[in-house]
């Protein structure tokens, strides 16, 4: 089948515009053939062509839902969508088709309830009634959004929601892993640390020893791919939120290097500046009640408890 | 000026100096400036005041204009650096030997003194032969010229009058004599010695950055830091005077470690890149100019010791917050709950935390000014680290103050027990002294005896006293370590 190859396929910009050309010239035969053209009839058309570039053309087509792939009895049809709404191709009443068209326009951003019905001014019972109708026949979804607990967000069926409604890889089920993040949040620390620890031990000077305990975050992701913690494959982005997160607990330090005429980020784990400073290691650094202690009043120093336990 | 700090002033100077100049200098605290008659309630105000002014916690004027008579002000700043007397003395001892201890410890006694009187003083508490006595006076001369050569000890302010106010009167430091011994002992017997505290100071600066850098990077790069240190000055200021390459690279040649020297530029080069900053390059002339920024080393100290108080008081989730706030400077709720990966309930509840207990600050932008319109402003998280440091600092005043109460309670309960094995002690170690004893059974036994004169209980709690004193002196000396961070922080 031709809607096989992958995305990762896609090759460097020429190829690119290629593609394009391709898909064009695709697009407008089926526009002339209303009933549908089949892989043969391509091919025929344009056969300098070859059949991979071919096919991602018309994958590309599919996914940006210019053309459809129908079944029929002379096999597998293209065919070209009238207007990019599909509107016109589902069945259903009047209001059916007017909140399809609102969903269809929210594309993988989803819609709320609230705006749809301001926008199509149904009274709700309709609204429901259309939305209850437009879900049984697997046209549209609701999917739950991580801003707010009890949001639900409306869009086509076929659509991959976006991140900013599912929050990205730190979310299940809009549950917010953290779990999950506190561990790789752990691990890059720990590689990160084990390699200052390994440049401790080199002898050829303090910048050599520097350089040692820099990892780029690509270093530092396929470590964690390695280890097989995590489920769903992470993109560099989000090894450097996670890496971010330890330069905000002050355990990890970025700098920027220009490496074969990149930009890339290096990270290494440092030392606190100072150990637990002195007024946190006695018992009134860390007390809850400090702003109340007094000579006067129940709180006092001479009652208190924590000084009790903390010199026995 | 804060009522903890009052208080800490007030339990301070009772420790130091007794109770009745403590009370002079509450109500010193209380009235900011006095006169002289306003003491007069208090029991002997003039010796009082006297003390104070002699160790430099009061000073005085007299404008003829506003009022003529002369005002008496005290620093309550100064009264809590008497907390580091202890370690004033650790340190002189540690870089000049047990004589300049001894010199030191008298000009603190006394606050200011004459050099005749320290000497006198000096070899009054070590007996000795006349011939020792005189290469022993030698000696301490020695010293004391070291320790005012080094600006350890400068002359004390005199009574004078500032040539831009007609008669008024105020203590004048004189910045040619300042550091000068005058050649002929003698005529020194009107001339007042006492501390210059900044210079110790800069001594306490200087260990502190050490071990910063040995913390951060290693031993190598703390020790060719202590060098560059020791060429910065003598003085605490913001910023240290141009070091070339050259004083740098002599004073490693003359140390003996070989890894310093092989390295010695790639050490360098790591002092000036780490994130703190230990060294700015200014220049490239002779190879090099190098400044130190206590500042900007102390801006990031200072804030370490903030992100330790609040990692300590909350835990790690609200410093990662807190460091968010402070990288981003002014940022909203949304944004920090994206950048700290916490779960968004949490999230919210670390950030009222921090900002109940005033670490953060919230700042609301309004885009109508007009009141009924709700939710048309934005809220706005930052940080103040100016104002953060003092609220740790004066939470560090309360810890101190906290620790001397219970110190002096912990005493003061016991107070009958501790008399007690003080006279043990005594009577212990007059036996041992004494030769009366015919063989050394009697003697055990007799130091037995004594021994006895407390149950095996008594004993253990003496111990557990003893244990507890201790526990506190070294938390007052801990909690200080802190405010002097903060204190650099704030001043620089
Ligand atoms: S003395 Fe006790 S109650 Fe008072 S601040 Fe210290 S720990 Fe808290």
């Amino acid at each position: 089948m031709a809607a096989v190859a992958s995305k990762s396929d896609q090759g460097p910009a020429k190829i690119k515009v290629e593609a394009n050309e391709l898909a064009e010239r695709i697009l407008a035969l089926c526009a002339e053939i209303p009933q549908g053209v089949n892989d043969k009839v391509l091919q025929a058309s344009m056969p300098e062509v070859d059949p991979k570039s071919r096919a991602l053309a018309i994958n590309h087509l599919l996914t940006n839902g210019k053309i459809d792939l129908l079944q029929s009895e002379r096999g597998l049809l293209y065919k070209a969508r009238t207007s990019t709404s599909q509107v016109g191709t589902i069945k259903g009443d009047a209001e059916e088709k007017l909140v399809y068209k609102i969903i269809e326009e929210a594309q993988n951003k989803g819609t709320w309830i609230r705006d749809i019905r301001i926008k199509s001014n149904l009274v709700q019972t309709q609204l429901n009634k259309a939305l209850k109708s437009l879900k049984s026949k697997k046209l549209i979804k609701d999917v739950k959004c991580v801003n707010s607990t009890r949001k639900i967000v409306y869009m086509l069926y076929h659509l991959e929601p976006d991140s900013s409604v599912t929050g990205g890889a730190w979310y299940s089920d809009q549950d917010f892993e953290s779990e999950f993040v506190e561990i790789l949040n752990q691990q890059c620390y720990r590689y990160l640390y084990q390699k200052l620890e390994k440049s401790r031990e080199c002898t050829s000077g303090p910048l050599m020893a520097k350089n040692i305990s820099q990892a780029s975050s690509k270093e530092v992701l396929q470590y964690i791919s390695e280890l097989g913690i995590s489920k769903i494959q992470l993109r560099p982005e989000d090894i450097e939120a996670i890496l971010d997160t330890l330069i905000f607990d002050g355990k990890v330090e970025k700098t920027l290097a220009l490496a074969e005429g990149e930009e890339t980020r290096l990270y290494r784990a440092v030392e606190s500046l100072i150990p637990v400073t002195g007024l946190m290691r006695m018992p009134c650094g860390g007390c809850p009640v400090i702003k109340e202690c007094s000579d006067v009043g129940s709180v006092n120093p001479i009652k208190c408890s924590y000084m009790k336990e903390w010199l026995s | 000026m804060s009522v903890a700090k009052q208080k800490l002033c007030h339990l301070l100077l009772d420790e130091v100096f007794g109770s009745r100049v403590a009370k002079v200098g509450r109500h010193l605290a209380k009235w900011e400036k006095c006169f002289l008659a306003d003491l007069y309630q208090l029991d002997q105000p003039h010796e009082c005041l006297g003390v104070l002014i002699n160790h430099g916690l009061v000073t005085y004027g007299r404008d003829p204009r506003p009022t003529p008579g002369v005002q008496y002000e005290i620093s309550l700043d100064q009264v809590i650096q008497t907390i580091r007397y202890p370690r004033y003395l650790y340190l002189i001892k540690a870089l000049h030997g047990d004589n300049a201890e001894l010199i030191l410890e008298e000009v603190l006694r006394r606050g200011q003194e004459t050099l005749p009187k320290i000497m006198e003083k000096s070899l009054n508490r070590i007996e000795l032969d006349e011939n020792l006595a005189k290469t022993h006076k030698q000696d301490l001369e020695k010293t004391f010229q070291t320790l005012v050569k080094e600006h350890f000890l400068q002359r004390a302010p005199h009574v004078g009058t500032n040539p831009e106010v007609p008669g008024s009167t105020v203590p004048i430091l004189d910045e040619t004599t300042r550091f000068h011994v005058p050649e002929s002992i003698e005529s020194c017997s009107s001339i007042y010695w006492c501390l210059n505290v900044d210079r110790f100071h800069v001594e306490f600066r200087n260990k502190i950055l050490v071990s910063t850098v040995t913390r951060r990077i290693d031993e190598t790069a703390g020790k060719l830091m202590e060098f560059i240190l020791s060429l910065s000055g003598k003085k605490l200021e913001a910023s240290s005077r141009h070091i070339s390459i050259t004083e740098i690279y002599a004073n490693i040649n003359k140390c003996i470690d070989l890894k310093l020297r092989q390295y010695k530029d790639h050490y360098l080069k790591v002092l000036e890149e780490d994130r703190t900053r230990f060294i700015d390059r200014v220049g490239d002339e002779g190879g090099g100019t190098y400044v130190v920024n206590f500042k900007h080393i102390f801006t990031v100290l200072g804030s370490a010791v903030v992100e330790n108080v609040v990692q300590e008081k909350f835990n790690s989730k609200a410093l990662r917050i807190f460091r968010v706030v402070r990288d981003k400077l002014y940022v909203e709720e949304s944004q920090i709950q994206k950048l700290v990966m916490i779960p968004a309930r949490e999230t919210k509840l670390m950030t009222y935390q921090l900002l109940e207990n005033n670490f953060i600050q919230v700042q609301e932008l309004r885009k109508s000014l007009s009141a009924n319109v709700v939710a048309k402003s934005f809220y706005l998280f930052h940080v103040d680290l100016n104002q953060v440091a003092r609220m740790v600092q004066e939470m560090c005043y309360m810890s101190l103050s906290n620790a001397i109460i219970r110190k002096n309670h912990e005493l003061q309960i016991n107070a009958r027990l501790l008399e007690k094995q003080d006279r043990i002690d005594s009577i212990t170690s007059n036996i041992n002294a004494s030769e009366e004893f015919v063989s050394e059974e009697e003697r055990t036994q007799q130091l037995e005896e004594v021994q006895d004169m407390l149950s095996p209980a008594e004993h253990d709690l003496v111990k557990q006293i003893r244990r507890c004193g201790d526990k506190l002196h070294s938390s007052l000396a801990q909690v200080d370590e802190t405010l002097l961070v903060l204190e650099l922080f704030l001043k620089l």
